[in-house]
């Protein structure tokens, strides 16, 4: 039941977008966001789709593992499809029972999809070319300037680090734990609510403790190996900015420039 | 504020039990009379666990590693609201508890602040559905809140217009997930406590409860 679960979705590989600094891709994610809910106009909508497609090409993260990223939100997008054909009212060309479908309906249904649809794409391109490692480096620097206002940066990072490689440990330690209540005859999965909520605790409470040791050992090791904060350390692998980075941004901003404009034009 | 850097080991110990509010947001229980997509899960327990052991910083810093773990192992689904949701009603139910235990550390204080900590969790959800949630909500999925009301109306048959779905259907259901979560901290709290004060020998580095 719980052992299914991949930590991060890292498509190793050695494209142009996996070789992009973390942070460019974080900046220029948070400005594909704002474009796409900014420019809502067919064509606005079209030249982003075709950019998507084209960063999803550069990234050669295979199609099918995009694909797969949509799944689960396969319902939602299906209900949120036909809700909006049924709801708008507009010039019918259709009659379904008592539900009339109109154009206005369509087209709108045909926008918020595609406005979810390249949401998650572009969320899930930046988890497929940058490991979970390199996000929380480029986190810890670009909240760097925040450190003045009392951010714990580096203490984030640290403890970012720490519980994704310890996720993994804990959710299978809660298998065995759950394993081994199962197999002295508790039952989790049948009963009343309350029965089900109660059968818990026996679950939580070895699972606490178990964290608390590993945090208490983890500790201990990392203080025999004079670990003392954040200040004057050095990392193995620094982020850089490249010319590849550059590229990027002047791409990003020129493609904004180009929406902007189109925007004011009114097409 | 002054910066200040956490111990070695209290920063072990706020990220473990973010790891672990990750983990224990992967279960889920639907409740009977509100639709489909309000679910509890357990994730504020560690925060909570957190902010009783060692303070309501602490505390915060698991909800914001929890979210930050889902971001990265899930990503998002609503463009952020539902995460930005998330850590405002984690953050409203979890400061007035510990800060409450903080300052009268007592068994008695705890159960004041985890009652306290329910009601304000609740009220907050609330008024944050009316204003944040569900117009972001509205403007993202394109779907009309009569639509929304009449999806909960299918479930729980008192509710017919905003405020009795809000009285009848969101007000409750937090009611009702916040005192689960503050049993479940109660009886964790006291039935851990010792065996970690022991196991970690503490009384210098970690603020414990007597």
């Amino acid at each position: 039941m719980l052992t299914d679960i991949t930590i991060g979705q890292y498509f190793p590989g050695a494209s142009l977008l996996h070789r992009l600094d973390p942070r460019t891709k974080i900046i220029l994610l948070f400005l594909f966001i704002i474009d796409i809910f900014v420019f809502d106009t067919p064509l606005s909508y079209g030249l982003l789709s075709l950019f998507t497609v084209s960063l999803i090409y550069f990234s050669q993260v295979p199609m099918r593992m995009m694909i797969k990223s949509i799944k689960p939100l396969w319902w939602i997008l299906l209900f949120t499809f036909l809700i909006n054909l049924c709801s708008v009212s507009g010039e019918a060309f259709a009659h379904i029972w008592i539900f009339a479908l109109t154009w206005e309906g369509l087209r709108q249904a045909v926008f918020i999809c595609l406005r979810l649809i390249l949401l998650i794409l572009l969320s899930s391109l930046l988890t497929f070319t940058t490991s979970p490692l390199a996000l929380t480096d480029a986190l810890e620097n670009l909240m760097g300037p925040f450190k003045r206002l009392g951010m714990p940066a580096h203490e984030l990072a640290m403890m970012m680090t720490i519980a994704l490689r310890f996720v993994p440990t804990l959710i299978e330690e809660t298998d065995k734990i759950m394993k081994a209540q199962k197999s002295r005859g508790s039952d989790f999965s049948s009963g009343s609510l309350l029965h089900r909520v109660k059968s818990l605790i026996p679950i939580l409470v070895p699972l606490f403790i178990s964290a608390f040791r590993r945090a208490d050992e983890l500790a201990m090791a990392m203080e025999a190996r004079c670990y003392r904060g954040g200040v004057g350390r050095t990392q193995m692998k620094a982020l850089r900015i490249t010319t590849i980075d550059y590229v990027a941004y002047g791409a990003s901003l020129l493609f904004a420039c180009t929406l902007v404009g189109l925007k004011v034009i009114g097409i | 504020m002054k910066y200040t850097s956490l111990t070695t080991r209290s920063l072990t110990i706020i990220a473990m039990l973010g790891a672990l509010s990750a983990v224990l947001m992967l279960f889920e229980v639907p409740l009977p009379f509100a639709p489909a997509y309000m679910r509890v899960d357990f994730a504020d327990l560690p925060a909570l666990f957190a902010g009783f052991f060692l303070g309501p910083v602490s505390g915060t810093l698991v909800i914001i590693i929890k979210l930050l773990i889902k971001l990265i192992i899930k990503g998002t689904e609503t463009a952020f609201v539902g995460e930005f949701m998330n850590l405002m009603c984690s953050v409203a139910f979890l400061l007035p508890a510990s800060l409450i235990y903080k300052y009268f550390h007592t068994k008695e204080g705890a159960i004041l602040g985890l009652c306290t900590a329910t009601a304000a969790a609740s009220v907050f959800a609330v008024f944050g559905n009316l204003y944040i949630a569900l117009p972001m909500y509205v403007s993202l999925y394109g779907i009309s809140m009569d639509l929304i009301l009449q999806m909960a109306a299918a479930v729980n048959p008192l509710v017919h217009d905003m405020t009795s779905f809000l009285l009848f259907c969101i007000l409750p259901f937090n009611l009702l997930k916040y005192t689960l979560i503050s049993a479940f901290t109660y009886l964790l709290y006291k039935r851990t406590d010792t065996a970690l004060r022991r196991l970690l020998d503490t009384g210098k580095q970690i603020e414990t409860i007597k």
